[in-house]
């Protein structure tokens, strides 16, 4: 398959982007860093972090605390994963490359839908945003680019995994 | 041969399914033994994985069989989802007898209906409310969790004879049994494909299932993908949201 990733037989993911896209993709990986410093105190965490239970404010302040501690942990073992592949990679005919173990596929899957939820948030996405042309003359005209760039890599990544 | 554990620890099956990342990081870091206890005794034991080790495989729903599965007619017209079907066959006679329950609650298709083809209507909407995963045991539940089918241990190998169900004694029976369930809300953020391969990846649903789903979470605004004890939900729920999904739990009235 032609695309960015293609998973080998042993699982493996071998991923070939251009070096703007990896880029990219290394800037978003620096600002979740950044967003799961303290993820309570920036804005646009919310989808990070939902609650389990409705309508019930003590069920789910009990749940936090047992819970958030180690989701927090997740999120910021997956975006230190991706930090490494990251700079594990090179170029090399033409593309830049890395290959990545399924545990590591798995960290980066984490790490771009964690980044869509955040940027989505902020950009208050609804069903209706992916029918619409990006105006380019609006203020926040490239973090509509670049979420529907990241959109478009976990739709590849998630194609790649599922085979 | 598992790995002789350098130590034991004794964990409640509540904090196991709460802290379950944690702890088998510490048992892994250790190499020490997790002994799982429950209603005040020992009731599983986790044990460090062991690259060499002869481990038991947990079998998903295709492996689950009593006896030898039901010959596959050939057919060239067979799509993908058709061959998860198949995969995930399990034995005719366990379809009997859920497909003519004695309690008149579960009724999935009359009795003269083709073993596959019944099985594409369990495997399709309900199966996951027939089986419960225990220690060492697979078992087939009926609805509502009365009527325990055959407990079926990891190595394929029925450990009880196929009985006929059990009538649930009331509805409260039922209700202490499964009371809490897990909805998986819609938004507008999550990949229709990333929902779909979430929820085969966290319960090893068939894609068709999974993706049956992920179109109702779409369409409807919800979908309810998991039931049991309180602790069992809280865990789905937090593997949900360490996935990005938007998960709640409640109890069922």
């Amino acid at each position: 398959m032609s695309g960015p990733f293609s998973r080998r037989r042993d699982g493996a993911l071998d991923v070939t982007l251009s070096e703007p896209e990896v880029e990219l993709v290394g800037s978003v990986a620096q600002q979740m860093e950044q967003v799961l410093e303290a993820p309570e105190q920036t804005l646009h965490t919310e989808r990070l972090f939902p609650p389990a239970y409705k309508d019930d404010p003590d069920a789910q302040a009990e749940f936090a605390r047992l819970m958030t501690g180690d989701l927090l942990d997740g999120k910021r073992r997956a975006v230190a994963s991706v930090v490494a592949t990251l700079a594990r990679g090179a170029v090399k005919r033409g593309g830049w490359r890395v290959r990545l173990s399924a545990d590591e596929a798995q960290d980066w899957l984490a790490v771009l839908n964690d980044a869509r939820l955040t940027l989505g948030s902020r950009l208050d996405v609804t069903e209706q945003t992916y029918d619409r042309d990006v105006d380019p003359d609006a203020p926040d005209a490239i973090a509509h680019e670049i979420f529907r760039y990241l959109g478009y890599l976990e739709e590849y990544l998630v194609e790649t995994l599922m085979g | 041969m598992a790995r002789m554990a350098r130590s034991t620890r004794a964990v409640s099956a509540r904090e196991l399914s709460r802290r379950m990342a944690k702890l088998l990081d510490e048992s892994e870091a250790e190499g020490s033994a997790l002994v799982v206890v429950r209603y005040g005794r020992p009731s599983a034991m986790v044990v460090p994985f062991e690259e060499t080790a002869e481990v038991l495989k947990l079998p998903r729903l295709g492996d689950v069989a009593i006896g030898a599965p039901p010959p596959v007619e050939d057919d060239s017209g067979e799509d993908e989802a058709f061959e998860n079907l198949r995969r995930s066959e399990i034995a005719p006679g366990v379809l009997r007898d859920i497909a003519n329950p004695i309690d008149g609650r579960w009724t999935p298709g009359a009795s003269d209906v083709p073993p596959l083809e019944l099985n594409r209507v369990l495997v399709g909407l309900e199966l996951d409310g027939l089986i419960e995963r225990g220690p060492g045991t697979i078992r087939l539940l009926t609805r509502g969790g009365a009527g325990l089918g055959p407990a079926i241990r990891l190595d394929g190998v029925s450990t009880t004879a196929p009985s006929t169900l059990e009538r649930p004694e009331t509805e409260e029976a039922v209700r202490t049994d499964r009371p809490w369930i897990v909805v998986v809300w819609n938004d507008p953020i999550n990949l229709m494909s990333y929902v779909t391969y979430v929820f085969q990846k966290l319960f090893g649903f068939p894609r068709e299932k999974a993706h049956t789903l992920m179109l109702q979470v779409h369409y409807e605004g919800k979908a309810l993908v998991a039931s049991g004890p309180r602790e069992k939900c809280e865990a789905d729920v937090a593997r949900l949201h360490a996935h990005g999904l938007w998960a709640t739990l409640y109890k069922e009235d």
